[in-house]
């Protein structure tokens, strides 16, 4: 998933989106090199100690990791995704909202 | 079928023949069947050898059916029918669902009123909404009811593609439910159902599409308090990840 998570960061960086992250490995100390070896610049909540059990993926309802969750520029889920869909078919439900969120704007 | 006891067999027909090996279910007058330890076994021991494909799990789901049909007691026929649903077989396959569902219909027919046996299977085991019905019609005890009313529910909830409308419909069929059973106990959580769906209706009335994000106020990875409405003006993709 990383690749395409940084080719999404950088080929939005202008527009109105962001990738956030849940993040859920129980070892934050541990986490800290990979997130610079992975190149990992977006944000992500930490889910606690507990890992895929903490707080937020269970008020959540989190049942199968990676789980996406798109919500549009006004707060809105408009997809969700237990696994990714494919990149391609991400990017296109993305696009679409961005185009959205820039035409409200004007 | 190759696990027939041919020596059980003659041992009857001999004259003053005495009685059978008390390891053996008594099919019918003279067919001896194998035990569900022996077919555990056999089971356990073809893990061993290769993954399950379909064809052994639709053949150890239909010795597990005789099984149950020849038990004399509600705890071996729920036992005969865990050991199909729990057999290490991840696909989907349309033989093995229809010998899953005569595993329940055995149990409908003979056990609907056993609670502690049977009320612990259903929110483990009943994936079928028609016999989820059936035994909540069929069943008297309200622990029973309560855990069938609520398949459709669950199974409606676990899809990520509903409508906005089926949405408020499950939200609706989840307040009647608590309407209904919110008092009655399930023996498996040891909790009523009251609480027990209270994490579901949140989901589906906060969680679906359509619904506005709930907030999420927490630490990042480097110890900093944010907020998910921080964002608000952007679209977000919300990615729930681990690095394991």
């Amino acid at each position: 998933m990383y690749p395409h998570e940084r080719s999404l960061v950088a080929r939005l960086k202008d527009d109105p989106f962001a990738l956030l992250g849940v993040n859920s490995d129980k070892d934050l100390d541990a986490l800290q090199p990979i997130l610079k070896e992975e190149n990992i610049t977006w944000r992500s909540f930490w889910n606690g100690p507990e890992g895929t059990a903490g707080p937020i993926s269970k008020r959540w309802g989190i049942s199968g990791w990676p789980t996406l969750y798109l919500i549009d520029a006004e707060g809105k889920i408009r997809h969700k995704f237990t696994g990714s869909p494919g990149d391609e078919k991400l990017d296109a439900f993305i696009d679409a909202l961005v185009a959205e969120a820039k035409t409200a704007k004007k | 079928m190759m696990q027939t006891f041919v020596c059980a067999v003659l041992a009857l027909a001999l004259p003053g023949g005495f009685a059978p090996p008390a390891m053996s279910v008594m099919h019918s007058s003279l067919q001896v069947i194998e035990t569900l330890d022996e077919l555990k076994a056999e089971i356990s021991a073809s893990y061993k050898e290769a993954p399950l494909d379909e064809a052994k799990a639709v053949d150890f789901s239909r010795r597990a059916l005789a099984i149950c049909k020849a038990a004399k007691e509600a705890g071996a026929r729920a036992d005969s029918l865990k050991v199909s649903f729990t057999l290490r077989f991840r696909g989907s396959s349309k033989d093995l669902d229809e010998v899953r569902g005569q595993l329940w219909d055995v149990v409908i027919e003979n056990d609907a009123d056993n609670v502690d046996v049977v009320a612990p299977l259903i929110s483990t085991y009943m994936k079928d909404r028609d016999r989820a019905a059936a035994l909540g019609k069929r069943s008297k005890a309200p622990e029973i009811k309560a855990a069938c009313a609520y398949i459709p529910l669950t199974l409606a909830a676990a899809r990520d593609d509903r409508s906005e409308k089926e949405t408020q419909e499950l939200v609706a069929g989840l307040k009647a439910f608590q309407k209904e059973f919110g008092t009655v106990v399930d023996p498996r959580r040891k909790k009523t159902w009251g609480e027990a769906s209270e994490t579901l209706l949140f989901q589906v009335e906060h969680l679906s599409i359509g619904a506005m994000a709930p907030e999420i106020e927490a630490n990042d990875t480097s110890g900093v308090k944010f907020k998910l409405s921080d964002y608000r003006g952007k679209v977000v993709l919300l990615d729930f990840w681990g690095n394991w």
